[in-house]
């Protein structure tokens, strides 16, 4: 049929729905639906009880329920951003490439995903305090 | 040796060797070892499924946990007791007191069945297992399973490495830990299994293409139709499954085979279950997996007739039909749409969509505490490093896509989105997570052992040129992908990832997901605390109350009063009638007066609530009292949330508005509260929830007076005084 022809060539490419894949996890492990749901602001605040200034409290302590809409997007972040650094190290495997990026690649991917291993373990640490103790 | 020769065909051969130079003859083959490494490795992830989850009862004692799964266990004991066809056609009249709950027909019966049949089983093995523990073990015994069918679907998608990894991963991930631990006997507990099942058997028939693959795969199918609600989700994503392939070009006469039998034997399997029934082919949920049905009938037929007739007479026929079936399908569906017959979305699946829905129109889906959205913060708790080799497994999925992989991607991304709604689904995104971090996991590994492997050679070829020209040889640089310290650390790095997770998961289980519920323990050691209010209370209720007594709780409790307290409740967990509900509701919102006429109306004896201030339980009702307002309010317009808000604020201080402290939760929760000293330095009726004095601190009754008080005061009961005496 002459009309499907056409439609191959409207498919997106694997590599856009990939990013685009990539992108909606982002949001969604971020805790988009708590943010438009409870509305949390954006960072909290703790009254400093001897001075009575308000310092910016970043993460929602003791609850694993709650968040602030930054904390939220900080951890999406770095989930997509360990995933992006898997996906790297895959990609230097690839014969094709020259060797320079694959050197490249290999060795932002590891930088990349130990980085958003540690900084995720630093960041449930400060939101529960009890953790692995 | 037999005395007469064979008259054909020679001497059959027997081997002389002894048991160990025969098991040295297969140890040594490589096909051998990897048989039995397989092996190994499948028995140790069974047991540590199995074992993970023991934590409670290794600790406390094994007893069922939570609210539902005292249903679940009620209604075992009385399917194994009356048999089959009474426990098919079971109306219960113990609950919902004046208007009785159909059972029969309201209940998903996969889970009593199973452990009924491993009851029966272990009966005839003589191997006599109580009940209570088979029930109790369920669960870990289906996450056993689970894990093995976690190896086959891996095994079906990528090979034989990924299957290995995925049944490891799947042994403790904890977000299925959480709803799976022994003593949680629920649903889930098997609907898991059942749904990694059916998509293992699903992608196995859309590979073969044969009707036995598909017929297996609903069979399947009738399993999770027959355990949980949630079988919608199967009927929804393979429907939409089918639509991606044919979108993206890979439509194959394989999958018309699979879906067809699929949708024939599914459907009429799906509709032997009650509660299902004729909703199979008429409700809006399912209308997707009945409309795919007929697309694929109709683009089949299309197919065909193109075969046959020439192309002007096929594009002539094909406009004709075209318009005939756009004018009968609107008619039909707006006929079946203003008929009333075509039943509309439930509330609970309309959240999914629209996750705002609940909040506005369904307080009662909106105030169960599972029901909330997903923070960032669940999904490294529940899923540790998955959440970061899922994103590299879906990039896998789409650099080499077959037919199994585009499945798991689909059922990855529904999976990841409506565990984004709602954290109970983050149970259904477990398994997804799982697959795809196996299969990212399983790609690294091969890829790193398969350089270790075969460089030897190449080294020894390009190392004379290298020394000789230093770092001048045949490339610029030098290539670090290929180097072996590179991939050992790579598999390094994979270790201690693999070990963190597993480490971590036994952590989350032992300290968030064993605690029963029914049981409150705090402390380690000697400074321990158990607190075993909550069955002391039933208990009481048991043997200390009329065999035909009424007693009204909040929802919460009603499954547990039913099973140990062994009498009649008002409302329970199972929610059905709202309006029964919200009249409990504005029975505990009204003032004692009004309470006593509501609760005269229901012919209630005893009153029951959850009270935490002496203790410091956090859950009790007094913290659930607003949205008893709400639902009461949303029936019954006389209750106002705001009567119960004192300038927007919700205190049960001396702040608090006259109608909540008047309320009938408040003086059931606070009765003789006024005079107790909870806490060293604050005054009496020291709220130690709350974390502040009471407002009225002498509560008088009129219409009730006070039965039992558990040792801590967690569970008070009321008993309802009768008429007064007119002369």
């Amino acid at each position: 049929m002459p009309r499907l022809s056409s439609l191959e060539e409207l498919r997106p490419s694997p590599r856009l729905i990939c990013v685009l894949v990539l992108v909606s996890y982002f949001f969604v492990t971020a805790g988009i639906a708590y943010d438009i749901i409870n509305e949390p602001p954006a960072v909290g605040g703790q009254t400093d009880p001897v001075t009575g200034a308000v310092k910016p409290m970043t993460f929602m302590p003791y609850r694993l329920n709650g968040q602030f809409i930054l904390e939220g997007l900080s951890g999406g972040f770095f989930y997509t951003l360990g995933g992006v650094g898997i996906i790297l190290l895959d990609l230097s495997r690839d014969k094709n490439q020259s060797v320079l990026f694959r050197n490249v690649y290999l060795a932002l991917g590891l930088a990349i995903t130990i980085l958003s291993y540690l900084v995720c373990m630093v960041f449930i640490r400060i939101k529960m305090p009890g953790y692995m103790r | 040796m037999s005395p007469v020769k064979p008259s054909s065909g020679p001497e059959p051969y027997v081997s002389h060797a002894s048991l160990f130079e025969t098991a040295k003859r297969y140890l040594t083959k490589t096909k051998s070892q990897e048989l039995l490494l397989r092996s190994i490795i499948l028995i140790f992830v069974y047991l540590l499924a199995f074992c993970i989850r023991l934590f409670s009862v290794l600790r406390y004692e094994s007893v069922i946990h939570e609210f539902d799964p005292y249903f679940n266990y009620r209604s075992t004991i009385n399917l194994v007791q009356e048999g089959f066809y009474e426990f098919w056609n079971w109306f219960d009249a113990e609950s919902w007191h004046p208007l009785g709950r159909v059972v029969g027909g309201t209940v998903y019966p996969g889970l009593m069945f199973t452990a009924a049949i491993l009851y029966k089983v272990s009966q005839f093995l003589t191997a006599c297992i109580k009940l209570r523990d088979i029930c109790v073990f369920t669960a870990p015994f289906f996450a056993g399973n689970t894990a093995l069918i976690a190896y086959l679907f891996g095994k079906e998608l990528k090979d034989t490495e990924t299957g290995l990894v995925a049944a490891a991963l799947m042994a403790v991930v904890p977000g299925y830990i959480s709803r799976s631990v022994a003593g949680s006997f629920d649903n889930e507990a098997v609907a898991i299994f059942a749904l990694v099942t059916t998509f293992y058997l699903w992608v196995r028939a859309v590979n073969q293409g044969t009707i036995a693959s598909a017929v297996l795969a609903a069979f399947a199918y009738l399993y999770m139709a027959a355990s949980w609600g949630a079988y919608v989700f199967i009927s929804n994503l393979i429907p939409l499954y089918v639509i991606i392939m044919f979108v993206s070009g890979r439509y194959s006469r394989r999958i018309y085979v699979a879906y067809t039998t699929f949708w024939a034997v599914g459907s009429l399997l799906a509709m032997q279950v009650r509660f299902i029934g004729f909703n199979h082919v008429t409700s809006n949920e399912l209308l997707s997996f009945n409309g795919v049905f007929v697309g694929l009938q109709v683009w089949e037929a299309l197919v065909f007739l193109r075969t046959k007739l020439g192309t002007k007479q096929f594009g002539q026929l094909v406009y004709l039909t075209a318009v005939a079936a756009g004018a009968v399908g609107a008619a039909g569906t707006a006929i079946l749409v203003l008929s009333g017959k075509l039943n509309p979305w439930t509330g609970r699946f309309w959240t999914l969509l629209d996750p705002t829905y609940a909040k506005k129109f369904i307080p009662i889906v909106a105030s169960v505490s599972e029901h909330q959205p997903t923070t960032w913060a669940s999904y490294i708790f529940d899923l540790h490093v998955l959440v970061f080799a899922a994103p590299a497994g879906l990039y896998f999925c789409f650099k080499r896509p077959t037919d199994g992989t585009i499945f798991l991607t689909v059922f990855a991304l529904t999976a990841i989105y409506f565990s984004g709604i709602m954290v109970r689904l983050m149970l259904v995104a477990a398994p997804a997570f799982v697959l795809l971090s196996a299969i990212a996991v399983s790609s690294i590994l091969q890829s790193a052992s398969k350089e270790l492997r075969t460089p030897a050679a190449a080294e020894t070829k390009t190392s004379p040129v290298a020394t000789r020209r230093g770092r001048t040889s045949a490339s610029n640089e030098e290539n670090i992908t290929t180097k072996k310290s590179t991939n050992l650390m790579i598999l390094g790095l994979t270790f201690l990832a693999l070990w963190s997770y597993s480490s971590h998961s036994v952590w989350v289980t032992s300290e968030a997901y064993s605690s029963p519920s029914i049981v409150l323990i705090s402390g380690w050691g000697p400074h321990r605390v158990v607190l075993d209010d909550f069955r002391e209370a039933y208990y009481w209720l048991r043997h200390n109350t009329a065999p035909d007594a009424k007693v009204m709780s909040w929802w919460d409790y009603g499954y547990q009063i039913t099973a140990m307290g062994n009498r009649t409740v008002i409302v329970d967990n199972n929610t059905w009638n709202n309006t029964h509900i919200a009249t409990v509701g504005r029975a505990m919102a009204s003032n004692e007066t009004e309470a006593y006429k509501i609760m005269r109306q229901l012919d209630v004896d005893y009153a029951l609530v959850i009270f935490g201030g002496m203790s410091g339980y956090s859950s009790d009702d007094i913290n659930k009292f607003l949205w008893m307002v709400r639902i009461g309010g949303g029936v019954f317009p006389v209750i106002k949330e705001s009567d119960y808000l004192a300038n927007g604020d919700y205190t049960v201080s001396s702040r608090g508005t006259q109608t909540m402290l008047n309320s009938l939760m408040y003086k059931l929760s606070y009765y003789d509260f006024g005079n107790i000293m909870t806490e060293h330095g604050k005054g009496t009726g020291y709220d130690r929830v709350r974390n502040y004095e009471i407002g009225k601190k002498d509560v008088q009754l009129d219409h009730l007076y006070e039965a039992f008080t558990s040792e801590h005061w967690i569970v008070r009961i009321y008993r309802v005084k009768d008429l007064e005496n007119r002369f």
